[in-house]
């Protein structure tokens, strides 16, 4: 702290009082002054003129002449006791000589026993001095008239002379009387006097001032400093967490008192904030990264971007791409028994971390109930009952549930109140017919009903949520079902490369708009390129035909068939199977032939046992050189199917 | 796919023609076990086989064994892709085959 208020309320007060001080010791000093001059001037006024009375009664010449006389020693005692009992330092008796500028004394006395003697004997009477006479002698003897002279003598020092004259009988001026009083005297006995009056008072203001000063100490700067201090601790103690504060208790019931209790208030409140953000901070940070966690929860469960090939008939591409928070939207696509294809899309109610558990909750559900094709509406009524079961929060979700039947090439389908979704046959696309029945989780006696449709080879289901319809541009606009039909309309589709034209169609769409919902779709496609084979050995011709039909290189062509006639031989050997499908997926460097038959399982990569060339007329070879054909060969065995790919290079230069 | 069958004194020279896999392989199976206990040389003319599997190996192996410790058997004119099947297998290693 730079300046102490106490410091500075004493430099102050001492200021003003040593200006009054000193200005009014000076002020009354000057006037004591003046009055004792003016005083003392009329008392050697009186006493001179007192004198000049008395003398006239004597003679001034005979006085001369006869100092020793008694009249003389009268006269002269008298004027003492004047000089005396006036504070006159000399009084003197003396005859003017105007023409020679001289002086004859009569007589003098000075109030002080020394000098008195020394004058007696230096100025006895009849002694003549040189004197330039002053003006108010001059004055004085030629007109009577009282007059002042003041004048400082080397010798003797200031003083104030008063003259008087003295008369005979008849009226004539026969000497002068003079009465000197010291001013120097009274000057110092003034400045003294005024000197030892104003330190009494000096003393006693600063006796003042320092009880003043004390009780400010006490009562104002010992409270302000414990508050400020209390002050200063409580915002030390802030900074680094600590809890020390004590309520600040100054005592002295005043507006300290006051600025005390208010920030003791203060202090508890500040407190009770500080708690309070603290926690909402944590909380809210624990939100964000329970969300989060939420989220990618979510992402796990549903992965953003999706291309299957479900079975060798059916092709299932999705995505989904989600707006800020966690959404509800979902999509599911497994596999039922005997190869059909189950997909699901919903759209929970609400958004958040809620909606993200009912989701999954519900996609869990589905998965579960739906085993099989038959009866799919009885099916999703009783999911619809375990959803109403386990609401409590009485959330709904809206749900589309389509079953793809690998035989009969029809899908049977639920419409639980979801959006229609579209299909493509022949490049021409339309709502699906699909009368919604109540959403999931909204009353537990809801019935469903369920449709059936043809879906033949290269029709596209295409599944979606309000995301996609919804979805808004920067004027407000809807994207509209309108033109999800534009954009479904082509023949050029397949599953994946109709999401991608949706997606990309929606994200030119909503250009500057901002995502408010999540954007869901799934598309399902019909690919028959599966080749059905009774397990004959006969049918080799067609697995031929199959293969050669695949616009390969003839090289290559004959490589896969190669490994293909060593499979198919060995599964129709040895399996007991009695069908075999086989299908084949080509990318650009890739081609895989798959192989799937109901026989007993079989891995072809772990089951066969190594032979040495003299036991080859026995069998053996085939799989030794399906393994040297491929470039990797998977087995697994699903359904009750052995599932064997095998994996070829798609190059040229192979 | 086809079989010619040449057979001069102990010397048979059988010609393949066409694809030799599965299905196929059970007819030169046929032809061999026809084969008289005479023939101590035994020829396969590949020169018009298109295709072999497994199965043919297998019957390429009988003959072989036929052929061992009695007399000398050979395969002729193997076209590059029928090699590469050989190879794969072994084979060049253990028949004399001409290309």
């Amino acid at each position: 702290m730079k300046n102490s208020l106490l410091k500075r309320i004493v430099v102050y007060i001492c200021a003003v009082f040593l200006v009054a001080i000193v200005v009014f010791g000076s002020l009354s000093c000057i006037d004591n002054i003046q009055r004792t001059t003016r005083l003392t001037t009329n008392i050697a006024k009186s006493a001179s003129y007192i004198v000049s009375q008395i003398a006239r009664d004597y003679d001034i010449e005979s006085l001369i002449n006869n100092p020793s006389s008694k009249r003389y020693s009268y006269l002269q005692s008298s004027l003492r006791s004047i000089c005396i009992g006036e504070g006159l330092e000399y009084i003197f008796i003396y005859i003017p000589d105007m023409e020679n500028n001289q002086i004859k004394y009569v007589m003098v006395v000075a109030a002080d026993e020394e000098k008195n003697s020394e004058v007696s004997v230096d100025r006895k009477a009849g002694t003549v001095v040189d004197h330039e006479l002053f003006d108010a002698e001059v004055k004085t003897w030629n007109s009577g008239e009282s007059t002042v002279y003041e004048y400082s003598n080397e010798t003797y020092g200031r003083f104030a002379s008063s003259f008087n004259c003295i008369y005979d009988k008849n009226n004539n001026p026969v000497a002068l009387v003079c009465a000197d009083y010291s001013l120097e005297k009274i000057y110092t006995e003034i400045i003294s006097e005024t000197v030892l009056r104003m330190s009494i008072v000096i003393i006693a203001l600063f006796a003042l001032f320092a009880l003043t000063a004390l009780f400010i100490k006490k009562k104002i700067y010992n409270p302000i400093t414990m508050v400020f201090t209390s002050m200063k601790d409580y915002i030390t103690d802030k900074k680094v967490g600590k809890k020390t504060f004590q309520p600040i208790d100054p005592g002295t019931n005043d507006e300290i008192q006051l600025i005390a209790n208010f920030f003791n208030e203060m202090v508890v409140d500040i407190d009770s904030y500080v708690d309070k953000i603290k926690t909402l901070a944590e909380e809210k940070a624990k939100a964000v990264t329970e969300l989060d966690v939420a989220r990618r929860i979510q992402y796990g469960i549903i992965s953003k971007e999706k291309n299957i090939c479900m079975s060798d008939n059916f092709m299932v591409s999705a995505r989904m791409k989600s707006a800020k928070q966690v959404g509800g939207d979902f999509y599911d696509s497994f596999l039922l028994k005997n190869g059909n294809v189950c997909t699901v899309i919903g759209d929970v109610s609400g958004k958040g971390v809620a909606a993200s558990l009912f989701m999954v909750f519900v996609k869990t559900l589905i998965r579960e109930k739906l085993t099989d094709i038959s009866d799919v509406a009885e099916t999703v009524k009783s999911i619809n009952l375990e959803i109403c079961q386990s609401n409590p929060e009485e959330m709904f979700v809206t749900a589309f549930i389509a079953i793809f039947d690998r035989e009969s090439g029809k899908f049977c389908y639920v419409n639980a109140g979801h959006n229609k979704p579209v299909i493509i046959r022949n490049g021409k696309a339309e709502f699906l017919n699909c009368p919604p029945c109540m959403a999931l989780g909204v009353f537990d006696d809801s019935e469903y009903k369920q449709y059936t449709a043809d879906f033949s080879n290269g029709d596209i289901l295409y599944l979606y949520t309000d995301g996609v319809t919804e979805a808004v541009n920067e004027n407000k606009e809807f994207f509209g079902e309108k033109r999800l039909l534009e954009v479904c309309t082509g023949t050029q589709y397949t599953a994946k490369s109709l999401c991608q034209s949706i997606s990309s169609s929606l994200i030119e769409f909503i250009n500057t708009g901002e995502q408010f919902d999540d954007i869901t779709m799934l598309a399902v496609q019909r690919q028959d390129s599966t080749l059905k084979l009774n397990c004959r050995l006969s049918e080799l011709g067609k697995i031929r035909e199959y293969i050669f039909s695949l616009g390969l290189e003839d090289k290559l062509k004959k490589k896969i068939f190669l490994a293909c006639d060593e499979v198919f031989s060995n599964i129709v050997n040895y399996s007991g199977a009695d069908l075999i499908a086989v299908s084949y997926n080509k990318t650009a460097d890739k081609i895989s032939i798959i192989f799937r038959d109901n026989g007993k399982k079989f891995d072809y990569l772990k089951d066969m046992p190594k032979k040495d060339f003299d036991d080859f007329d026995n069998g053996g070879m085939g799989i030794m050189i399906v393994k040297k054909l491929c470039t990797n060969i998977v087995y697994n065995y699903i359904n009750g199917e052995n599932v064997l790919e095998l994996v070829f290079t798609n190059n040229q230069n192979n | 796919m086809d079989i010619i069958n040449n057979i001069d004194g102990n010397k048979a020279t059988m010609e393949i023609i066409g694809w030799l896999d599965t299905q196929t392989a059970p007819q030169l199976e046929e032809a061999l076990s026809k084969l008289g206990d005479e023939i101590t040389n035994l020829v396969f003319d590949f020169a018009k086989l298109e295709y072999i599997s497994s199965a043919g190996l297998r019957q390429v192996v009988s003959a072989y064994k036929k052929m061992s410790g009695k007399g000398e058997f050979k395969i002729i004119n193997v076209s590059d892709e029928v090699y590469d099947v050989f190879k794969l297998t072994g084979f060049d290693q253990k028949i004399n085959i001409e290309k």
